[in-house]
């Protein structure tokens, strides 16, 4: 049960920690020429999931005192709709919720610690984050140290950098309305999966002085 | 609470292969040990596909378990002298994860010992009903249980005793199924099974 807090706690600060650590870069007018932006925006728009997908990741988090645990995540993507479950790795869920397009979450189950409204809504929040391209038109800029990349200025919501790496990933930087960093998450190893591409290791960080690591690691994914 | 369920039902699952094991004359068998392989698949109402695990176990009376999944997700449960623990394969090598719950050890033991000690009967926590041939379910006594799991269906392998699959319901479209096979009793088995990954 310990196990199980110590994930709530962490999963609920992934989408209510405000740290100040990092501000919202400036975007700069990126000297590029038309196509190379057209290249970096299509790059970016490739990293989100298109269609009808069923997805199974391990999900690991560690913290320094040595405490971590590892669940199953399991994310549906049915048009407009993203449904998600975490279970055991015996296949004990846990936790099991699906948000329509318009924004309605409907929790199916929730056994404690995770039956928080808190909870599903900054899950389903950061399991949209990741899979579903933002609603908003990239802007290709130049964007903090890391090179040029792909601003999501959503509004009501915050800014999304998405940052291609030159050895083929992608970082990504999630701002809240205040422009303040609440995660980071790093996209890695691409592997083509029936005419999609999704990345096997993900790597959300909530940095600050609570700070703690998630790794998911894709184990499934299936076009439905 | 759910690690207690979990442990409960999965280390005393675990025993129930050979609770009502029986010789080739009809006799029973005193159980040592026993060991199988297993195939798991987890359904769910949102899955278009199912889960699916494969793993092995190894128990010896009276109480060391070692419960171990090969994919999707390389984890091992051990249980010995009172103690038990758990192990996650990351970077080619076992991490302990912690904060299991040690009190559930004793629950665990309990149960082990019910089905071993009898039929695949009533315990303290399940009520045991026969229904169509070959199936027994067990029945959660306590209503927070039972909004966890609303029952385990035991599929017998024809009089052998032995079981065939066993399928814990959580709700009407979810559960999960466990298939077994290549069942081996009263092996030796040493005992650095049960305490290192």
């Amino acid at each position: 049960m310990k196990v199980l807090v110590v994930l709530l706690a962490l999963l609920l600060l992934s989408s209510c920690t405000g740290n100040t650590l990092r501000a919202l870069p400036e975007s700069l007018p990126a000297e590029l020429s038309p196509e190379q932006k057209e290249t970096i925006r299509q790059s970016c728009a490739r990293l989100f999931v298109a269609g009808d997908w069923q997805l199974v990741h391990s999900i690991t988090f560690n913290l320094d005192s040595g405490h971590g645990a590892t669940v199953l995540g399991v994310t549906v993507l049915d048009g407009a709709i993203v449904k998600t479950a975490l279970m055991t790795v015996e296949g004990f869920v846990l936790f099991e919720a699906e948000l329509d397009g318009a924004g309605q979450l409907e929790v199916a189950k929730a056994l404690p610690p995770f039956d928080n409204i808190n909870f599903a809504e900054g899950l389903m929040r950061d399991v949209k984050t990741i899979f579903l391209e933002p609603a908003a038109v990239p802007v290709v800029a130049a964007l903090g140290l890391e090179g040029a990349g792909c601003r999501y200025d959503v509004a009501g919501e915050g800014a999304i950098d998405l940052i291609p790496t030159p050895g083929g990933s992608f970082v990504m930087h999630v701002y809240d309305r205040e422009f303040t960093e609440t995660l980071s998450i790093d996209l890695d190893s691409f592997a083509g999966q029936q005419s999609g591409m999704f990345p096997e290791k993900i790597l959300l960080r909530a940095p600050g002085m609570r700070g703690y690591t998630l790794k998911m690691t894709v184990i499934s994914a299936e076009k439905i | 609470m759910l690690v207690r369920i979990l442990t409960v039902l999965f280390f005393g699952l675990s025993c129930l292969v050979s609770a009502q094991a029986q010789d080739v004359g009809g006799d029973s068998v005193q159980i040592r040990s026993v060991q199988a392989d297993f195939v798991q698949e987890k359904h769910l109402a949102i899955l278009a596909h199912p889960i699916v695990s494969t793993g092995h176990f190894t128990f010896k009376a009276p109480a060391s378990l070692r419960w171990e999944y090969f994919t999707p997700v390389h984890t091992v449960l051990l249980m010995d002298d009172g103690s038990i623990r758990k192990f996650v394969r990351q970077n080619g090598r076992f991490v302990e994860e912690h904060g299991m719950g040690l009190n559930s050890m004793q629950i665990v033991l309990q149960e082990i010992t019910g089905w071993l000690d009898g039929e695949i009967t009533d315990t303290p926590t399940f009520i045991a009903e026969p229904e169509k041939e070959g199936y027994i379910v067990l029945r959660p006594r306590n209503q927070a249980l039972a909004k966890i799991i609303s029952r385990i269906e035991l599929k017998l392998m024809g009089t052998s005793g032995l079981m065939e699959s066993v399928t814990l319901y959580e709700g009407p479209e979810s559960f999960t199924r466990m298939v077994f096979a290549e069942a081996v009793l009263n092996e030796a088995v040493l005992p650095s099974v049960f305490r290192k990954p």
